[in-house]
């Protein structure tokens, strides 16, 4: 490698270093202010320990297992800033969201190095079709133990909750990236089928808007047949309205007070499963303004699962309008990323896998904040890396490992291509 | 801390969060821009990056990139589009250490690999000729690459230059000679017997062939010998050529193979494979 590559090199490393640091620092600030309001030895800890962290994490994981720095920095600014939420509104919670942390890194790990080691995903891809079926089928099976705000998505061993519709988003990454790749569309579209169907079994309707909208997005990379995704579209539709005729006045009762909810959310706030939540979550974010009212001086804790759903509009009225959007810039450029990554990709499967993740990303962000915002009407997911829940951050950061892995097998090929350009032999030499 | 202090602090800290915040969304722009950038630099100092070697037309002598994974077909999605193939034909991935794994995209593809029909997946090694839809290809790799030899390169024991144009000679008796033609023993047919001689061979014996009367030896090998540049271009073409698939026209949409098949013109040129670095390719241009 010549001097001026090393030097690009190292302009990008310091350059790295610099995002590592100002990410450190924001959420060192942001906790010393909350020491500064309720002085403890717990958040003294975490105004040390947290940072520290995130910035070891970005120094030494890339050291030991291939990731793209830019990715690694993002999604720890994006954790971070979950942690410090959730910690301002109940330290307990802020803890549990650091072990939650911890247990994402694994399955970032884990996911990365899947990604980059196993060359044939042919033999794996029944068996995890059929844990996708078997895991998307537990809910039913705990239906009365776990009902949760409507939905039947929860599953509890004791005192162990999880939700599989979460999980299986990998898994379903996976499969259709292998079955695309493969050119095997109709059973692609049956596999996206099932899953949409044990979605809405669920009433877990927010979660199959984002198994749909990835599957679409799928479809069109592999294909690029605009027709096909017009007629799965169109057939979407006339099943939603066949449903909606059958179970009027049964299951589409949520649906219904959904969609009044957000078109005239004030009309029914006072009424029980009303429009209490995103009036206060549109308030909250009103009286933030565009320099938000201080950390530790807002009240977004009115807001009905300020911690999971209305996580953006916590940050937005503390932080800010600006800093909102600052934070959803992030977003951006995690999916801006995850495109470049797979752009770069020299075989479709992996090529697939990446866009797939990008895609879940930014139509899960999109669902929940266009929510929040009454942009469309609200259905219950989470913001990813932001809101509390093991379950979530787990899949996000998972699926982040997905990204990962392809990216650091791009980079595995193309060190392998220089090697062969500046004729030093294959692998083999 | 007492609640106006604290407020004062949250409220100057707001713009801190607001500066680092920015700052991170400016750094991690500019850091995927940088990358995006030098990357492009990178791939224009490697125009090979992602490809494996190239298929050749053996007919038009075109040249088609060959990346490490692709599509063989007639549509424009097709890595490697050939007018008159169906849509998609062939898939094509290359496995390290094996080759280059074809698969048919239908059941009847009519595709044959170094003669032999494609039904499954099969590994094309470097020199393999595809003739798929009136198309001749021959698979061409980069050198460096992590792929078995072809059997038909596979040598047990090092070939030298000479020994390419060499004579098939044996020592025997009074000096060498040359061996005879198939079906004849080696005592029906002796050199000296053809220059009138009835001497019985002798007993296996290392004499020097100076000591004998045998005639002289032609001088080997003959000036008008080609140049012998290495074992690559002594690979000839398959003795057995396949049944042509005829080239579609646009009279006929889908190609008819197997029937009226075209011979291949006889004084076709056969370019021998070669395995080319690309070191070497980028210093021609």
């Amino acid at each position: 490698m010549n001097i001026a590559l090393k030097a690009q090199k190292r302009k990008r490393h310091d350059l790295q270093r610099l995002l590592t640091g100002t990410v450190m620092l924001l959420i060192f600030a942001g906790f010393a202010l909350l020491f500064a309001r309720k002085p403890s030895p717990q958040t003294a800890l975490m105004a040390l320990a947290v940072p520290c962290a995130a910035g070891a994490v970005t120094a030494i994981l890339p050291r030991l297992f291939p990731m793209d720095r830019l990715l690694l920095n993002l999604i720890n600014f994006l954790c971070a800033l979950g942690v410090l939420m959730q910690y301002r509104y109940n330290p307990g919670r802020g803890v549990a969201q650091c072990f939650n942390y911890c247990a994402g890194l694994v399955a970032m790990i884990a996911c990365a190095l899947a990604v980059r080691h196993i060359k044939n995903w042919r033999l794996l891809t029944l068996p995890i079709m059929a844990g996708c079926c078997g895991m998307m089928a537990l809910p039913f099976v705990f239906r009365a133990a776990n009902r949760n705000l409507g939905a039947t998505a929860w599953v509890a061993f004791g005192s162990f909750r999880m939700q599989p519709s979460e999980i299986v988003k990998i898994a379903f990454l996976l499969v259709m990236a292998h079955l695309l790749s493969r050119r095997k569309v109709v059973l692609a579209l049956g596999f996206t089928g099932a899953m949409l169907g044990f979605l809405v079994l669920q009433r877990d309707l927010g979660t199959a808007a984002i198994y749909g909208g990835t599957a679409m997005v799928l479809l069109y990379a592999a294909t690029s047949s605009v027709l096909l995704i017009l007629g799965i579209l169109g057939a979407g539709v006339g099943a939603v309205a066949v449903l909606y005729a059958l179970f009027k006045n049964t299951y589409f009762l949520t649906v219904q007070n959904r969609i009044s909810n957000w078109l005239d959310p004030f009309a029914t706030y006072d009424q029980l499963g009303g429009g209490y939540q995103i009036v206060q979550g549109l308030i909250a974010m009103a009286n933030g303004g565009w320099w938000g009212t201080g950390l530790g001086l807002g009240n977004a804790s009115v807001i009905p699962e300020y911690q999971n759903d209305f996580i953006f509009a916590t940050i937005m009225n503390e932080f800010g309008f600006i800093f909102a959007c600052a934070v959803l810039l992030v977003y951006v450029l995690i999916v801006l990323r995850a495109a470049d990554i797979a752009l770069r990709s020299t075989s479709a499967f992996h090529a697939l896998l990446a866009i797939g993740s990008a895609a879940l990303l930014a139509v899960q962000t999109f669902i929940i904040l266009g929510g929040i915002t009454k942009f469309i009407p609200m259905t219950g997911v989470t913001v990813p890396f932001l809101s509390y829940g093991g379950t979530s951050l787990v899949s996000c950061m998972g699926i982040m490992g997905l990204i990962q892995g392809v990216a650091s097998r791009n980079e595995r090929i193309l060190h392998e291509d220089q090697r062969l350009a500046e004729g030093e032999g294959g692998a083999d030499a | 801390m007492q609640s106006n202090t604290y407020q004062l602090l949250s409220l100057g800290a707001r713009v801190l969060f607001l500066l680092l915040a920015l700052l991170i969304v400016l750094h991690a722009g500019l850091n995927l821009l940088q990358q995006h950038i030098a990357r492009k630099r990178l791939l224009k100092k490697l125009p090979d990056a992602g490809m494996v070697g190239e298929m050749r037309d053996m007919d038009s002598g075109k040249s088609y990139p060959l990346a490490r994974e692709g599509v063989l077909g007639g549509s424009r999605g097709c890595d490697i589009r050939l007018k008159g193939l169906r849509r998609r034909q062939v898939n094509f991935v290359y496995v390290d250490g094996k080759g280059i794994l074809l698969t048919p995209c239908h059941r009847r593809s009519n595709t044959l690999l170094d003669g032999e029909m494609l039904r499954r997946g099969a590994y094309a090694l470097h020199g393999a000729i595809l003739r798929v839809g009136g198309y001749t290809l021959r698979i061409r790799l980069f050198s460096g690459l992590n792929v078995p030899q072809p059997a038909q390169f596979q040598h047990s024991q090092p070939v030298y230059e000479d020994e390419l144009y060499a004579p098939d000679v044996t020592l025997a008796g009074h000096g060498f000679y040359v061996n005879p033609p198939m079906g004849q023993q080696p005592e029906d047919w002796y050199p000296w017997e053809e220059d009138g001689q009835s001497e019985p061979a002798p007993a296996f014996s290392y004499a020097p062939a100076e000591e004998t009367d045998l005639p002289p030896q032609a001088a080997w090998p003959p000036a008008d010998a080609p140049y012998a540049p290495g074992w690559e271009e002594t690979q000839a073409f398959p003795a057995e050529v396949p049944p042509e698939i005829p080239r579609a026209t646009p009279e006929t949409e889908a190609p008819q193979p197997f029937a009226e098949s075209a011979a291949a013109p006889e004084d076709a040129p056969i370019v021998p494979p070669q395995r080319h670095r690309r070191a070497d390719r980028r210093r021609e241009r």
